[in-house]
């Protein structure tokens, strides 16, 4: 009698004991799968992400540097207009001035010194979505837009960069 | 006792099938999506290798606000009408009333008259042309005619250089001057 209950005694230790040990495999496995998941998806939009500026100008009143810039990836991004908030405050576009000085700019939605704001020129998808194919025009505020050679480089949310080299 | 032992060892060899399993899936998984991303990436860089255009001409119009432009699709790529609008044309010119060069990135299919736009020429039939085949798509070796309009009351000055940038919808881009 006494060798049965000792045996049931040890065989639910045992299966607790089991069961304790596959719910923690378990649980770190799911988060292990979740977390490559989360790095196949973002490797998928890193990938499928390219951009290309496509041409540059200066406006005067209030001095302001135009360039263009377009969609060549698979990614969207989400821009002012969608009702999915917007990706600009994310993103950072670099000059480099002639006279060597370089400069970050912040996203503003309105026009103010030291900022650059961002619209959409031909969408044809979906409103605030910047699609392949698309292209933006990207209004930088600065103070003065003196003559000689400039270097612009815009860098998104997701890490993707497009560099140019131009002069006035 | 040997009996508690055999379930017990039947548990843990169940556990590592599960986790076996959970492990092989997660990499079969991420495995698939990078192998997507890539060739998603690789078909993004042949699209734009297999694409180019060539500007075969180009005609200030005799007001001057107009430039008549010939587009010959030199690539592998066939460019259905659906994507004209995301074709970019930028031209810069000097503008005869204030001297000063503008470049400004024209507007596909706009009637906004403040604002340098571009459309396929009208008076030509078929454009693309010739139309032997998908007569409404810029087929490899077609024609594409377009017309671009200078915002009013802007108008080339006489004898100044002028240039203009084409960039096509998967990001090749061709360029030539013009005189005004």
């Amino acid at each position: 009698m006494q060798v049965v209950i000792s045996t049931a005694i040890l065989l639910i230790a045992t299966i607790i004991a089991a069961s304790v040990f596959t719910a923690a495999a378990i649980s770190e496995l799911y988060t292990f799968e979740n977390t490559f998941k989360q790095l196949g998806a973002r490797n998928e939009a890193v990938f499928g992400s390219n951009i290309a500026i496509i041409g540059e100008t200066n406006e005067s009143s209030p001095n302001r540097i135009i360039i263009w810039v377009k969609n060549i990836g698979t990614t969207s991004f989400v821009i002012s207009g969608s009702a999915n908030g917007s990706d600009e405050q994310y993103w950072d576009v670099f000059i480099t001035f002639p006279n060597g000085t370089y400069s970050r700019f912040a996203y503003c939605p309105t026009a103010q010194n030291a900022c650059f704001n961002v619209s959409l020129l031909n969408a044809v998808g979906t409103p605030g979505l910047w699609q392949t194919g698309e292209t933006v025009q990207l209004t930088i505020y600065t103070g003065s837009i003196p003559a000689g050679a400039y270097q612009v480089s815009l860098s998104l949310s997701n890490g993707v960069t497009a560099q140019d080299n131009f002069s006035f | 006792m040997g009996f508690g032992t055999i379930i017990a060892g039947i548990y843990f060899v169940a556990v590592l099938i599960v986790s076996g399993y959970v492990v092989t899936d997660t990499v079969s998984r991420m495995s698939n999506t990078s192998y997507e991303s890539v060739v998603s990436a690789s078909s993004i860089q042949l699209a734009q290798l297999r694409s180019s255009a060539s500007i075969t001409g180009i005609l200030v119009g005799s007001g001057a606000d107009e430039i008549y432009v010939n587009l010959t699709n030199t690539g592998n790529l066939k460019i259905v009408s659906s994507d004209f609008p995301q074709i970019d044309v930028i031209l810069t010119y000097t503008d005869n009333s204030t001297g000063l060069t503008q470049t400004h990135w024209c507007y596909y299919g706009s009637n906004d008259i403040t604002q340098d736009r571009w459309s396929l020429n009208s008076a030509i039939h078929p454009n693309p042309f010739p139309a032997v085949v998908n007569p409404l798509d810029w087929d490899p070796s077609k024609t594409l005619s377009i017309t671009i309009e200078l915002a009013q009351p802007s108008v080339i000055m006489s004898g100044s250089t002028g240039y203009l940038k084409i960039v096509l919808p998967q990001g090749s881009s061709t360029a030539q001057t013009f005189e005004g």
